[in-house]
């Protein structure tokens, strides 16, 4: 993780500058994590199909088209589990992919923040003046000892930081939100999966015995918009 | 005509232990994203006020949860009907001699099953 430099925590504090708190570290192996998710919910409905003895692989003389119980589990089997196993992998490539960008993203924007804020405290402690009482009030113009120069261009170099990170606060929240249309995307997908394997365990005889719905509170937290 | 509850049972342990075997493989990476992030527990990803990225804090937290949610449906409860369904066929065709005379699996399928 790219961490703030401690002698630029100063300069940030003047400028307004609130680091970014996410780790981009993080969200690369959570990335993994995903990648690897989608091979897993491939994996989960094709395992059980290389078993023998089975529907799929029979050891007796049970052959498709001359049973209709058996004819219809499998196909619902095909139709339903893998089908909705498919989408979820899907999603998690989708996500994976997302979850990068975010990382890189942030990296980025982290560089180039310390960047423009070194650049800045450069500037402002030319006169040694860095730590001290006068530099706290560089903004107001009442600096001792200093001469009306240096207080011009410590007032410009303040301006111009506090203009690029304001720019770069929003470059990256753009760049950020583009991301997130993705991962909304992939969470819609999720949900319509959740409903409809609901109704469809739901159609199966007997069925419904141990589907269940949403987790208590869920509901409550998607009206109220997901916070 | 089949009357065979062994591949029936086989069919239902294999969709049981299936599933088990590829979760125990890869326990750490989908226990890293299907976790349930709840909105008012602490999150790894908690960015209140910072609006560059606070969307993208409550969106992920949605999406964990739905994956959780779909998790446990695909797997646990699906697995569980199967197995009941497929022990149901193959009472049935253990107590009924007759075939005509046999329910058949008819799955009523939702108009749309796709996601």
């Amino acid at each position: 993780m790219i961490k703030m430099p401690d002698d630029l925590v100063e300069t940030a504090r003047l400028v307004g500058y609130t680091p970014i708190a996410i780790n981009e570290d993080k969200l690369a192996s959570l990335a993994k994590s995903w990648g690897k998710a989608e091979g897993v919910y491939k994996a989960m409905v094709d395992t059980p199909m290389k078993a023998s003895g089975t529907v799929w692989d029979p050891t007796t003389t049970w052959e498709r088209g001359n049973d209709r119980p058996l004819d219809a589990f499998t196909e619902f089997y095909e139709n339903y589990p893998r089908k909705h196993f498919h989408t979820v992998a899907a999603q998690g490539r989708a996500v994976a992919g997302a979850l990068n960008n975010i990382a890189g993203i942030i990296a980025n924007h982290k560089t180039a923040a310390y960047k423009t804020l070194k650049v800045a405290k450069d500037v402002l402690s030319r006169g040694g003046h860095m730590l001290g009482g006068a530099y706290h009030t560089v903004l107001f113009f009442h600096i001792h000892g200093e001469s009306e120069s240096d207080v011009e261009t410590d007032s410009a170099a303040i301006r111009t930081a506090m203009d690029s990170l304001k720019k770069l606060n929003q470059h990256t929240q753009d760049l950020i939100d583009a991301q997130v249309k993705i991962i909304t995307s992939a969470t819609k997908a999720l949900d319509r999966v959740s409903d409809n394997a609901t109704k469809t365990t739901g159609a199966l005889p007997g069925g419904a015995e141990y589907v269940k719905t949403a987790p208590d509170g869920y509901q409550f937290w998607v009206e109220s918009g997901g916070r | 005509m089949t009357n065979d509850p062994d591949m029936l049972r086989k069919t239902g342990d294999a969709v049981m232990r299936g599933v088990d075997d590829v979760y125990l493989d890869n326990q750490d990476d989908l226990l890293a994203v299907t976790s349930p992030y709840y909105p008012d527990s602490y999150t790894e990803f908690a960015s209140d006020k910072d609006t560059r990225t606070q969307n993208f804090s409550q969106s992920y937290s949605h999406l964990s949860y739905s994956l959780f949610r779909v998790d446990q449906i695909l797997t646990i409860n699906e697995r569980l009907e199967i197995r009941d369904c497929l022990d149901k066929m193959a009472k049935i065709f253990a107590a009924t001699e007759d075939e005509n005379k046999r329910d058949v699996f008819d799955v009523k399928l939702p108009s749309r099953l796709d996601a």
